[in-house]
């Protein structure tokens, strides 16, 4: 009869600590699938964010720059909207074409006599299309497709004087 | 001696446990805030851009007004409001001086999300008289 007690009364105690130590690895496993989750979409949303951020900025920065009359061009060109921007240095002209190819967004610096390849380039960032719409003379809009499929638009107005767009 | 044992043994566990429980709760707190400035951060970035956007739009637009419910704003009384589906609200606030140069008009952009402020972008536009 005691051996019965004794045993009732160790079982207890131990069922209690093994339920609780389940509870506490469930919680634990839990809190580390949340902590994960809100982890990854925490980064995730802030790298996409700044990513698209650097992207358009760059192309406002760039436009802002070459804002002069007759110096921003929308064009096509092997099938690709693209971007021109024009200058003169040491009396020749050259062009700056900013377009999306390859699933990134690419700069093209070079004469504007030299035949146009797109692989002549430097990326500048990710993305899967960049658009331009022409939405008044002096009022450019361009539209972002990033990889993860977010889209983002950017209106650009001109200053000094409007966009000419050539086919 | 045994049955004082397995007590020791159980309180030194609820201990232990007691402890990590109370820093799931903390750090549960701080990943609750983690996503909710997050969210705070998405959304004034977006109301930002838009800001932006509007900004550009009205700099280079001879009508303000028509300019404005061109992207969507409407008329609420004195101002003009944008409601966002992304957890936004932009108001526009329009301001006309009239000089015999030409007329100054500036529109106070403000983002709201709630209650709460985001930020004021102000937009100017500057229409001279043309000379004969």
């Amino acid at each position: 009869m005691q051996e019965k007690r004794s045993l009732t009364s160790h079982s207890m105690p131990s069922a209690f600590i093994f339920l609780l130590i389940g509870l506490f690895a469930v919680t634990s496993l839990t809190l580390m699938l949340i902590g994960t989750r809100v982890y990854y979409h925490v980064t995730d949303a802030a790298a996409q964010n700044s990513d698209a951020q650097i992207a358009l900025s760059y192309l406002c920065n760039k436009i802002r720059t070459y804002d002069e009359a007759g110096d921003v061009q929308l064009t096509n060109r092997n099938g690709l909207p693209v971007l021109c921007l024009y200058e003169t240095i040491e009396g020749a002209l050259y062009e700056t074409a900013i377009y999306a190819w390859d699933g990134a967004i690419r700069e093209r610096f070079a004469p504007v006599d030299e035949t146009f390849a797109p692989q002549d380039s430097e990326k500048l960032a990710d993305a899967e299309s960049l658009e331009f719409a022409l939405l008044s003379p002096n009022l450019i809009q361009a539209t972002v497709v990033m990889p993860g499929g977010e889209v983002r638009t950017m209106r650009i107005a001109l200053r000094t004087g409007n966009v000419k767009e050539a086919t | 001696m045994r049955n004082y044992k397995g007590n020791t043994l159980l309180i030194e566990l609820m201990v232990v446990i007691l402890f990590f429980a109370l820093s799931q709760a903390i750090v549960l707190r701080v990943f609750a805030h983690a996503q909710a400035l997050n969210q705070v951060a998405q959304v004034t970035n977006i109301a930002l851009m838009r800001a932006e956007d509007t900004a550009e739009t009205l700099a280079v637009s001879t009508d303000t007004v028509t300019a404005l419910q061109s992207l969507g704003f409407s008329s609420t009384g004195e101002d003009y409001e944008l409601v966002s589906p992304d957890g936004y609200r932009l108001t526009a606030s329009i301001h006309r001086f009239t000089q015999p140069s030409g007329e100054l008009t500036t529109v106070e952009l403000h983002a709201y999300r709630g209650i709460t402020e985001l930020f004021v972008l102000p937009a100017v536009r500057y229409q001279g008289v043309s000379m004969p």
